[in-house]
């Protein structure tokens, strides 16, 4: 086995990105770009109304340019929802993705370090949040607990978190076991100073990797919550709702929700892209999902 | 075999007492459900007595122990709305919901597996390049936006098939294409990894050498080892078609659990929720659990090791 990797010769390093890998960067930098420049960018508000202008086709169906994608039931100028509609849900997924990235490595650290009953107990949560798939469970609290914003992204950062508490934990006792953390044992650095400086540097490239992988699906579960106007509440609004809102004039004006459903589909698509890439250059290794 | 066992049944049973209460707390202590059910002026005596009446005057940890000894009667309460047993609101939605899993699953399994292994057997080439585009596209699709476009070319363009309903078999193909382009991409990803991984042990290349027939070497050698993996995966996915099911239902208008959440959530109706969230727990545990058993059976390793 062991003389088996080492006579396959190392795989070929691919002297730039792909060409499908650079176009899916482009979108994704400039998708972030336009979130983050909407109030500059936007012709409209999201929430301005033009109640003579309802329902108003894009260009492309014949409108005019003053609305170059066409208005909704409202006579809300449709591009520049869909400018800011981008911005909340990136935002959000963004956020959400940060933040169970921080509390399941957390946990993982935790469970490796102290092992025993705290690590039965973190694994237990891991298998807790297993069961329960993540939009049921946000279904339910958040009709509960009604919404806010603050819940909401709380809600969606439980999404994945015990994936990066299951990966945090085997990283770390692999690396307890390693030579270079003995080392610094002997040598006698305090335990937190080994793992923030030692081992952190170490597992955070295959981390990064499991966030990136994890983002389409927290993009999804944020616009799938909003789709159902659970998630992100009017006058608010965010790629979801407005495809939720337009689900109900599919007959008669089917870009509604056609426009705000494929700027979607192209930001999990350009991102899925870019994780299985970054996943399989950096760490191979990682779970496949 | 007999400690490994008791091992992962007191696993699935731990899991699922932390599921209960977890539901219960957070449902409970979100807010007091008879505001959201009865209208706002109410005399407080009237109010007293639907505390009483659905005994929900009791301190918390007693109320706990009560659902707690109820659910494992199998009695979930009544539900809010309707005023029947929660788990029979919930037991006449179960059928609708396992036809629809069970069609996905199906469709997932003939059309991911095959293709996942065609895409590993001509690695790098046309064919791989072919399967793992469609794939990321079925991967990166929301199912919302694919039902809705579905409903836009099937039913609304073309009218040779309906938008919503239950009942028939041209009901069940836009929701069943719907949820199961998402887990069959999935699958053939997650296919092609596990071949690979196969195709590139020693045992293959002896099989390989001993000038056995392509078919020997995949039905004899390849499918049964990487058949361990995908059957793993195929258990955590049963989860991830429940959280789907939720979103393609309300779409499709279909008459499963995950429409009756869907609708539940939307009402308040706090004993259905639970026991829907339970037994969705209940089935992804169950499922994993024989998995794990399965996979202790066909893997004498895995039954030394605690399996993680």
């Amino acid at each position: 086995m062991v003389a088996e990797t080492e006579l396959r010769p190392p795989p070929a390093q691919p002297a730039g990105l792909p060409l499908t890998i650079k176009i899916a960067c482009a979108v994704l930098v400039a998708i972030a770009g336009v979130a983050l420049l909407a109030p500059v960018i936007a012709p409209y508000g999201y929430a301005e109304q033009d109640l003579l202008n309802r329902l108003a086709p894009p260009v492309f169906l014949g409108g005019d340019m003053a609305h170059p994608f066409g208005t909704d039931t409202l006579g809300r100028d449709l591009l520049s929802r869909l400018i800011y509609g981008a911005r909340t849900s990136i935002l959000i997924a963004f956020v959400a993705t940060a933040l169970g990235c921080l509390f399941g490595t957390a946990l993982g650290f935790i469970a490796a370090h102290r092992r025993g009953l705290i690590e039965e107990a973190v694994m237990m949560l891991v298998d807790v949040q297993a069961a329960i798939p993540t939009l049921v469970l946000a279904l339910a609290v958040l009709a509960f607990l009604g919404n806010s914003m603050t819940v909401l992204v709380f809600l969606i950062a439980l999404d994945g978190w015990e994936r990066y508490a299951r990966l945090s934990r085997g990283l770390v006792l692999a690396a307890k076991e390693s030579g270079y953390v003995a080392g610094l044992q002997i040598i006698g650095a305090p335990a937190w100073r080994v793992y923030a400086l030692h081992i952190l540097p170490n597992v955070a490239g295959a981390l990064i990797v499991q966030a990136t992988l994890n983002f389409p699906g927290t993009i999804i579960l944020e616009t799938a919550l909003s789709f159902f106007g659970l998630g992100v509440q009017p006058p608010q609004t965010s790629l979801g709702q407005m495809l939720g809102l337009g689900r109900n004039h599919l007959l008669g004006a089917w870009w509604i929700a056609v426009l705000p459903g494929s700027l979607i589909f192209l930001t999990t698509l350009c991102a899925c892209l870019v994780g299985d890439w970054l996943r399989d250059r950096i760490d191979p290794t990682l779970e496949r999902r | 075999m007999i400690p490994f066992l008791a091992a992962r049944l007191l696993r699935a049973a731990l899991t699922l007492l932390i599921c209960v209460a977890l539901a219960f707390f957070v449902l409970r202590l979100s807010g007091d459900p008879l505001m959201a059910l009865l209208p706002g002026e109410i005399p407080p005596d009237l109010m007293e007595e639907y505390r009483v009446r659905w005994g929900l005057d009791a301190p918390l940890p007693e109320q706990f122990i009560r659902y707690l000894a109820a659910v494992l009667r199998g009695d979930f309460g009544l539900s809010l709305v309707s005023g029947r047993p929660a788990l029979a609101v919930v037991a006449e939605r179960i059928g609708p919901t396992l036809t629809l899993g069970g069609v996905v699953l199906a469709l997932a399994i003939l059309i991911g597996i095959p293709a996942g292994t065609l895409a590993a057997l001509r690695r790098n080439g046309p064919t791989d390049r072919l399967v793992m585009s469609a794939a990321i596209f079925g991967y990166a699709m929301p199912n919302f936006f694919l039902g809705l476009l579905l409903i836009l070319l099937f039913s609304l363009q073309l009218r040779i098939l309906p938008s919503s309903g239950y009942g028939s078999f041209a009901h069940l193909v836009l929701p069943a294409l719907t949820l199961g382009t998402a887990t069959g991409a999935k699958l053939a990803r997650f296919t092609r990894t596990s071949m690979l991984d196969v195709l590139g042990q020693p045992h293959v290349k002896t099989a390989r050498g001993k000038r056995l027939t392509q078919i020997m070497v995949m039905s004899r050698h390849v499918l049964p080892n990487a058949a361990i993996p995908i059957i793993t995966f195929l258990g955590f996915e049963v989860g991830l078609i429940i959280g789907g099911a939720v979103v393609t239902e309300t779409v499709f208008g279909w008459p499963g659990i995950g429409q009756l959440l869907v609708a539940s959530v939307a009402r308040r109706d706090l004993a259905v929720v639970q026991a829907i969230v339970l037994i969705i727990a209940a089935a992804v545990v169950t499922v994993n659990l024989s998995v794990d058993i399965a996979y202790g059976w066909i893997d004498p390793r895995m039954r030394l090791s605690n399996g993680r």
